[in-house]
């Protein structure tokens, strides 16, 4: 076998998944390849067949799927027509894997230290002893602390970040010739992320390793990958070199992807440019391009299948018009961006006041565990003024939702003062609450299960105006039509159940409920979170549209950075149950202070290969602590590059540091 | 840790002594007492004079508050008083009849796990296949058959089949060690088939549940051969909830024991509470489902705390 | 849970003879269990036509007789038509195991929903009576309570051998819906449904009630089969239903023990009929779990 042969070989792979009717086709048709010691990126929507890619070249699809074509030549062997011995000669040993959730990919009644060596047990024939110390030098390796002692934990008492560290020991323990790696960051906060890709970046090149990385997180292929191979619907739309596919993307799915995602670095829009419509169904995808359905530019031609074909980039696209994309003549232009319009907010009275929020739970003690008080959510202030939107970033476990939930009257706060309205809504019950909460709603993060399965989409939007006597009867029905015009829906959609739509409407329907009671503000929490790049943009831009024809204002909970840029005016960074730093949009993006603001934004990668592969991870560090022991003083100091003893003793108060921009920072001078 | 340890035990305070209230008060509704059967059965005569000396003799005549403060000081002293049909102590009752039962129970605990573990196992690993459903018919069949007929077909097959009949009185360990035990494994057998559906659907379901949990999925992508994911990390993790069902069923176990005892004669507790049922004997029936509930909130506890042994997320 | 009620939900609008083909496709044992039950429902509604003889016609002359072509299940030591018996007895079996079910199912529903959806101290007192009630072995408390209550007959059906088979098996309803009500509870479209400003009971038996149907039609199935089980125990044991009714777990008390090496057929054919009866909704129960609720088959 020559050198430069390439490590793994994909070949027309086909799966199917079998269903009641006839089986569904998740791949129709993979090909690419991965050369040796090289990072290349499977990247594509939900649905678009990424994970099951990996999954089967490893032999671990779910039981319903079945691989029915192509081959995967490894190392001169095919992994798909292997015998179960030889693969699991061949998994751990050549080929490692790491999933995505860290939570649950490792057992919880085994010790770290015994999963990890039980692979160099398995394939290299470690004796216990011998195991051992090589499963603590990997430890040490991908970077835990006190590696000595952790060796004999269990997993739950190691964080998510600490976790995907040990999965990725075990992945690389027999220093495999790949490893695949199955959204390995989704489940973790942001500036978690970063440092563990850099981390398996970093290792992977230093043992000479390939990796495939399947991503949805374009900023994630930028800033690592070789190249890549963008999926859309179970075939691949492109393929190539990752700074040219996305510099310069012959395939107009690429091209809409990379327009859609929000971005840190483009120039702020109040739209974001969009792909309409949704994937196709898989059981009924059209035989020529099937982006094409969403296509803006599609011709006659593309009702016909194409076969990749090589790009002036040196890519290879399955598009159509490359000729005409490269030549300049068309360009992706979805629903392109207005004019960017600043929100011009009235010196009215707020809507929403919010003084000093606290929310502690008391938990009960367990069996070696005392009782404890989780400060949730530690003194927050805010208010919202009609027509504002205030975006609330933060990570996991920050206390944003609580806040949120605390302002929608779902959880009692413990001290503090809730005005909405300009009326005290704190303690209020019964028919007082019943009719404050009219002013206010809200749109929650999965849009699977925020509408009730058992309730046609009529009965979600109409049963609210009836309740409190908006509209009824025929009235009602009219305003339910109205309102999904409004959203972008089709009246005739009113009678289906929430099962026979998409995430992307199904969110929609959720805004059209919201917006049914007429309220003055609506609480976004992580509204956009679970939707994929391009429908996310919509949703996007629907909010932003509504805002300004209904003069809405939105409290938009979000632990992503970029998508918040695109909506909020002002905006508050949470940690640890309180404010760190609050700002307008436009300063906190352009000059943040707070050390923690600035390593959220230095974390969030951007799909700008250029600019990613130049930047510096090194400033971040560390893991939000435990929420049961916060540290004394500035929560943030153990991470902080800033932080002095001075830090450690209180916790610092918001000072102005500028015009409407406050941070909670020691060592910021005002 | 100490902490936990006293809120469970103030909780097992609490329950029992609901479950006092309630079994006393139930009882106080009843039509009838003791002294009406014990004396008026059989259309015996007896006079109204006589029923009630002997009412106030057993102390049936005083207010209801008063029996239960009564009652519950003696609980307070571990004295459950005296049966209102023998007259002899509730304690002594019961302490001579527990040990067959428990005996029986735990024979029945034995060979239901020694059916259910290989049964759970092999029908979670052929998930529907011809096997799985043999065996769920199996257990299923087990819990449908009422446990006193299944007694009878076993007694008639062995009388028929091998002519032997099990002892009518009651033969002591140490009298006959064999004979003994021929008297406990027929019950044993048939309260444990029943236990053993129970356990074995459990282990079926939690070894199917772990079968898909993301780290078999891990274990299976680092190479390790089926055998090993599957004893080593399937396993292991299913055993830890059917080890909660086969706790609450060995608690309900002395329960299921009524009925069964029936059948063989077996003079356990089991038929001692039908006994004290059928005579109205008010403070024997408190002491035995006092008693009853004791034993499952003891059994209950100690899963809690095996549990908390085998799970180190608890430790 | 999203998925089970969909499916749900989707089966409802299909026609019915369509649902069934599906599910005894994918659940032969549970769909052989429906086939039974509609069955002795049948037998039962139209016992005095299918049974061959009176079932309370004593024959002394034809005292114990063996299984034959005139009693094909022999007669019992009245010489009474044993089969007939059975069919009649089936009545008494079904309406029991039915309203029992269902009223326990209810009353712990009921309750079990309320903890769920009120949490707190109430939920805290409810759990504390369902673990006294729950701590008493079921037969033990059923005991008790059909001797203490007596008999109240509405109608052919004593109404307080159906409160002691109910009221034991309530708590477990209780607990079982309460789990399942945690989970709706704090599902985002319920917590929707509250911002929305609705009130309590529009939200508990307009939002939440519904979508528990799957887990209460699996409680319910279940529950049958163990009541019908109950009743036989509690006849056998002499507290349940009384001579001359035909009862199945009556013919198996008695003389029945006594002469079961003699007269097999007194004690096989009504066992057998015990346990089929409660097979078929166990092994339905069984089945509407897996097609309903794949998440909790424990």
């Amino acid at each position: 076998m020559p050198l430069d042969a390439p490590l793994l070989s994909i070949e027309g792979l086909r799966v199917e998944f079998a269903s009641e009717r006839e089986p569904v086709r998740a791949l129709d048709g993979v090909d690419f390849d991965i050369g040796r010691g090289e990072i290349v990126a499977v990247v594509g929507e939900s649905g678009s067949g990424k994970s099951v890619t990996a999954l089967s070249l490893i032999g671990l699809l779910p039981r319903a799927a079945k691989v029915t074509g192509g081959r995967a030549m490894f190392e001169g062997r095919d992994l798909l027509t292997m015998s179960a011995a030889d693969l699991c000669a061949t998994r751990g040993r050549e080929i490692g894997m790491i999933f995505q959730d860290p939570m649950t990919s490792l057992n919880p009644t085994l010790t770290v230290g015994f999963q990890i060596g039980e692979t160099l047990r398995e394939h290299l024939g470690y004796g216990p002893a011998e195991a051992r110390a090589r499963a603590l030098e990997l430890l040490k390796l991908v970077g835990i602390s006190e590696a000595e002692s952790r060796l004999d934990q269990y997993p739950h008492q190691f964080s998510g970040g600490m976790r995907q560290r040990v999965m990725i020991a075990i992945g690389l323990a027999c220093q495999p010739k790949l490893l695949i790696a199955d959204e390995p960051t989704t489940a973790l906060d942001v500036t978690v992320q970063a440092q563990i890709l850099d981390l398996m970046s970093g290792l992977v090149r230093k043992l000479g390793a390939s990796l495939l990385i399947i991503t949805h997180n374009l900023g994630v292929v930028a800033r690592y990958a070789d190249r890549v191979v963008v999926m859309y619907s179970g075939r691949i739309a492109e393929r190539g070199e990752a700074s040219a596919v996305f510099m310069r993307p012959r395939h107009f799915y690429t091209a809409g992807l990379l327009n859609s995602a929000p971005r840190l670095d483009s120039p702020v829009q109040q739209r974001l440019d969009t792909i309409e419509g949704q994937p196709p169904d898989p059981s009924r995808r059209p035989d020529g391009c099937a982006f094409a359905p969403r296509c803006t530019h599609k011709i006659a031609a593309c009702a016909q299948p194409r076969a990749l074909t090589a790009t002036d980039t040196g890519a290879q696209s399955t598009c159509v018009r490359i000729d005409d994309i490269a030549a300049g003549r068309i360009r992706w232009g979805g629903k392109s961006g207005a004019a960017p319009v600043a929100s011009v907010v009235p010196e009215e009275p707020p809507i929403l006041r919010i003084d000093n929020l606290v929310k502690h739970y008391a938990l009960k003690p367990g069996w070696r565990t005392p009782a404890r008080v989780v400060r949730a959510v530690d003194g927050v202030s805010l208010s919202i003024r009609p027509g504002e939107t205030i975006g609330l970033v933060g990570e996991s476990g920050c206390g944003k939702s609580t806040l949120g939930r605390m302002i929608l009257r779902l959880d009692d706060p413990t001290s503090g003062r809730i005005e909405i309205g300009g009326r005290d809504a704190t303690h209020a019950k019964g028919d007082d609450l019943r009719q404050l909460r009219r002013l206010f709603q809200v749109v929650f993060q999965d849009p699977y299960a925020s509408l009730n399965p058992r309730k046609t989409i009529r009965e979600a939007i109409a049963e609210p105006m009836r309740v409190h006597g908006i509209a009824s009867g025929g009235r009602a029905n009219a305003r339910v039509a109205e309102l999904l015009e409004q959203v972008g829906l089709r009246p005739d959609m009113a009678d289906r159940y929430p099962h026979q739509m998409s995430g992307g409407q199904r969110q929609r329907v959720g805004i059209a409920r919201a917006l049914a009671m007429e309220p003055k503000l609506i609480i976004c929490d992580e509204a956009v979170s679970a939707l994929d790049v391009s429908i996310q943009a919509q949703v996007v831009n629907l909010l932003s549209d509504l805002k300004r024809t209904l003069n809405l204002s939105y409290l938009f909970i979000a632990h992503d950075l970029a998508v918040v840029r695109h909506i909020a005016d002002e905006v508050l960074v949470m940690y640890l149950g309180r404010i760190v730093e609050r700002a307008p949009r436009d300063i906190l993006y352009a000059r943040p202070q707070h050390p923690y603001t600035r390593m959220l934004l230095a974390a969030a990668p951007s799909p700008d290969p250029a600019r990613e592969k130049a930047r510096s991870h090194s400033a971040l560090i560390g893991e939000p602590p435990s929420p049961f022991a916060p540290p004394p003083g500035c929560a943030f100091a153990p991470r902080c590059p800033l932080a002095t003893d001075e830090c450690r003793v209180a916790p610092p108060p918001l000072r102005e540091t500028g015009p409407g921009h406050q941070v909670a920072c020691l060592r910021i001078d005002a | 840790m100490t902490r936990y340890f006293l809120s469970s035990l103030g909780q097992f305070l609490i329950t029992l002594f609901g479950v006092a209230i309630l079994i006393f008060l139930l009882l106080r509704v009843a039509p009838g007492d003791v002294v009406e059967v014990k004396m008026r059965s059989g259309g015996a005569v007896v006079s109204e004079e006589t029923i009630a000396r002997e009412r106030a003799r057993l102390g049936l005549d005083r207010p209801m508050t008063t029996q239960f403060v009564d009652w519950m000081t003696g609980l307070a002293r571990l004295d459950f008083g005296k049966s209102m049909w023998t007259e002899r102590p509730v304690v002594e009752e019961i302490s001579t009849r527990i040990g067959i039962t428990l005996e029986v129970a735990v024979l029945a605990l034995v060979i239901g796990l020694a059916i259910a573990v290989p049964l759970g196992v092999a029908s979670a690993l052929s998930n529907g296949s011809w096997l799985d459903q043999a065996v769920r018919v199996f257990s299923v069949a087990g819990l449908s058959a009422p446990p006193f007929w299944l007694g009878m077909l076993l007694l008639l097959a062995l009388l028929l089949y091998a002519g032997w009949q099990p002892p009518i009185t009651t033969i002591r360990w140490s009298e006959n060690p064999w004979g003994h035990f021929s008297q406990l494994i027929c019950p044993a057998l048939v309260v444990g088939w029943r236990l053993s559906a129970t356990i074995a659907r459990m282990l079926r379901s939690s070894l199917l549940d772990v079968l898909n949990e993301d780290y078999v999925r891990t274990a299976r992508s680092k190479g390790l051969p089926e055998k090993i994911v599957i004893v080593r990390h399937a396993l292991g993790n299913a055993l830890l909830p059917a080890i909660t069902v086969a706790g609450l069923e060995f608690a309900f176990l002395l329960g299921g024991l009524v009925v069964t005892e029936q059948v063989f004669n077996l003079n356990g507790v089991g038929k001692l509470l039908v006994q004290a049922v059928g005579q109205s004997d008010f403070t024997l029936i408190q002491g035995l489902v006092l008693m009853f509930a004791f034993f499952f909130m003891v059994v209950n506890f100690a899963v809690d705390m095996l549990y908390a042994v085998l799970d180190p997320r608890l430790r | 849970m999203s998925d089970a009620s969909t499916n749900l939900h989707l089966t409802a609008r299909r026609t019915f003879g369509k649902t069934f083909r599906r599910f005894a496709r994918r659940q032969p044992l549970g769909a052989a269990g429906a086939v039974l039950i509609v069955v002795f429902i049948i037998c039962g509604l139209f016992a005095p036509w299918v049974a061959p003889y009176d079932p309370f016609d004593t024959d002394f002359m034809a005292v114990l007789e063996a299984p034959s072509r005139a009693h094909w299940f022999g007669t019992d030591s009245f010489g009474r038509d044993v089969l007939s018996r059975i069919i009649h007895g089936s009545r008494s079996a079904l309406a029991l195991g039915v309203t029992a079910s269902l009223l326990g199912a209810a009353i712990g529903g009921l309750i079990g929903v309320m903890a769920a959806y009120y949490g707190g101290r109430f939920d805290m007192i409810v759990q504390r009576l369902i673990d006294m009630i729950l701590s008493i072995p079921v037969i033990v408390l059923a005991l008790v309570l059909a001797a203490v209550l007596g008999k109240r007959e509405i109608g052919a059906l004593d109404l307080n051998l159906v409160l002691a088979i109910a009221i034991p098996n309530a708590p477990r309803a209780a607990r079982i819906i309460r789990s399942a009500a945690l989970s709706v509870c704090r599902m985002p479209y319920i917590e929707a449904a509250r911002t929305a400003g609705f009130t309590d009971a529009r939200i508990i038996l307009g939002h939440i009630a519904p979508n528990l149907s799957a887990p209460a039609l699996v409680l319910v199935t279940a529950f049958v089969a163990q009541a019908i089980l109950m009743e036989s125990s509690l006849s056998f044991l002499g507290v349940g239903i009384v001579e001359p009714a035909p009862s199945w777990g009556l013919m198996l008390s008695g003389v029945a023990v006594s002469l079961f090496a003699e007269a097999p057929w007194t004690v096989i054919f009504p066992g057998l009929a015990i346990s089929v009866t409660v097979f078929a909704f166990s092994l339905l129960g069984d089945a509407l779990r897996d097609e309903l609720d794949p998440k909790s088959r424990s």
